[in-house]
């Protein structure tokens, strides 16, 4: 065919710069601004927050105690990080954390798969999930307490219990919107179920996969948090609960701020590798 | 390396106590044939094709070289109406798909054959584009390659060319011929449009509606290759007139 094909120079997508990453290409210029300029207005929001926190402590205009301060805040986390009891809750709630929401992303995918993809398996399982996604879990956290007892086990079953249902279900979802004529078109080369499980589910599953992950990621925080405050004693939860009792606002603070951040940081990651893995979406 | 295709009062009925939708179809196609199957919309077509394919159940008998067919097989390949690419795999990794999934081959040669079916279907210079980045008629030519690439006895095509523009479309009628030319493959071709019947066809059967059953016969004796000149030639105007007055009636 000649250089000048009708159906080249009629498609734009072929014209645009095939070089082009996914992040060079992104909003046009307008938008670019303006999004700019609503993060430059977002920091200003965080520091005046903070500042006038600062100021309402220092003035004496809200109890310290009570509230604490920035300044507060970070002169507790020094003093958490200097004695090196920061360092290790950190680390034995990243264990319960890790631990917990590895364990209900493998049985929230291997499971989501089974059930999105054969019938009968879902007709078994499918009223469970629906009873179970449904209900507020933390309601289940005495019964946690008494068929396992206080320590690590009850603790890793209650973080699976509560962030296990996001992953399954947009699984399961992902797994049931799967392109039907892909399929068709993989049993017409005579694919076997497990290879068309592996070229053709698998990859569309991607991004079901990380946004039951997102949201796994949130799920499992709580589950850590009640879990140390309830089920054991020690993590951030712990470090909270116990600052809390003894009136130590300023380590409430550092141990919501670890939480909050550990929750940005991982979530601003997974898109990172979502973006990665979906190079041919949005081109 | 091409078949025959043989159907012996083949029927087909969707749900018991309705029409059939196919009615004792008998047919032979022979090895290196173009059938070209044209009929109204509701004439089973499509259904057709896919109990040749071994992807419905059916009645009568559908055999390849004599063997009855039941379920896909290896030397059959299918082109769908729309391209079906996947979409996170580049022109090469879609071409090489039904060769992997049928895994005769090893990689080198996977990829040794989607060198060679790169520049059948001049497809070269897209070689590493997602479908997303390819034009419909650009798409439906990594379809054709990646049924190609199995090197099929039989190709059954499905409106391949029913989605794009009358420009693209012709183009790729042209170009067909001279990627089929060289396979030794024995093809059946459904389609809406006469003029591509005539243009493609060694034969063309007329299927009419409600039930479908073969309607009219023709066959079309112009030598290859056929230059896209010859649709507007007086020859080409009387088949056409032919199968568009059997279509009337069917």
């Amino acid at each position: 065919m000649s250089a000048a094909t009708p159906e080249e120079t009629l498609s734009p997508a072929a014209a645009a710069e095939p070089e082009a990453g996914p992040d060079v290409i992104g909003l046009p210029r307008g938008r670019r601004r303006r999004r700019g300029l609503t993060t430059a207005i977002s920091t200003a929001s965080v520091i005046v927050v903070l500042a006038a926190w600062q100021l309402c402590a220092s003035l004496g205009v809200v109890d310290q105690k009570l509230t604490s301060s920035p300044w507060g805040v970070v002169q507790a986390a020094r003093f958490l990080i200097d004695s090196g009891q920061l360092g290790s809750e950190v680390a034995s709630s990243a264990e319960l954390f890790g631990v917990g929401l590895g364990l209900a992303i493998v049985i929230g995918a291997l499971g989501g798969v089974l059930i999105g993809w054969w019938r009968l398996v879902a007709a078994v399982f499918e009223p469970w999930i629906a009873i179970l996604y449904a209900m507020p879990l933390i309601a289940l956290l005495p019964l946690i307490l008494v068929w396992f007892g206080i320590g690590f086990t009850a603790e890793v079953v209650m973080v699976v219990l509560i962030s296990v249902f996001p992953v399954l279900v947009s699984v399961m979802t992902g797994t049931r919107n799967v392109d039907q004529e892909l399929v068709r078109l993989a049993r017409s080369f005579c694919g076997s179920e497990l290879a068309i499980i592996r070229t053709v589910l698998f990859p569309s599953l991607i991004p079901y996969f990380v946004s039951g992950v997102r949201l796994a990621i949130g799920s499992a925080l709580v589950g850590v948090v009640v879990s140390e405050y309830f089920l054991g004693n020690g993590g951030i939860g712990g470090l909270i609960v116990t600052a809390g009792e003894n009136l130590q606002s300023g380590e409430v603070f550092v141990g919501i701020t670890i939480l909050a951040l550990s929750a940005i940081v991982m979530t601003g990651l997974l898109r990172r590798a979502e973006r990665r893995f979906s190079q041919w979406r949005d081109r | 390396m091409s078949a025959t295709v043989s159907l012996t009062s083949v029927g087909k009925t969707f749900a018991p106590g309705t029409r059939p939708v196919l009615d004792n179809i008998n047919l032979e196609v022979h090895p290196g044939e173009t059938l070209m199957v044209i009929g109204p919309s509701g004439s089973g077509k499509s259904t057709l094709l896919n109990c040749i394919a071994g992807m419905e159940p059916y009645a009568g008998s559908i055999a390849i070289d004599g063997e009855p067919v039941r379920k896909p097989r290896r030397s059959v390949a299918m082109v769908f109406q729309a391209p079906h690419l996947l979409p996170w795999r580049t022109t090469v990794g879609n071409i090489q798909y039904g060769l992997q999934l049928q895994g005769d081959l090893t990689k080198e040669d996977q990829q040794q054959r989607v060198e060679d079916l790169l520049d059948l279907v001049k497809l070269r210079h897209a070689r590493d584009r997602y479908p997303a980045q390819l034009s419909g008629g650009m798409q439906q030519r990594v379809n054709i390659a990646r049924a190609l690439a199995v090197r099929p006895s039989v190709l059954l095509m499905d409106e391949p060319f029913g989605s794009l523009d009358a420009i693209s479309k012709e183009h790729l009628q042209a170009e067909l011929q001279g990627i089929v030319s060289g396979q030794q493959l024995t093809m059946i071709f459904i389609t809406h449009d006469i003029a591509e019947a005539v243009f493609l066809g060694d034969r063309v059967v007329v299927l009419s509606a409600d039930p479908g059953r073969i309607a009219a016969e023709l066959k079309i004796e112009q030598p290859r290759p056929r230059p896209l000149e010859w649709k507007r030639s007086a020859g080409f105007q009387d088949l056409y007139s032919f199968l568009w007055k059997e279509l009337q009636q069917a």
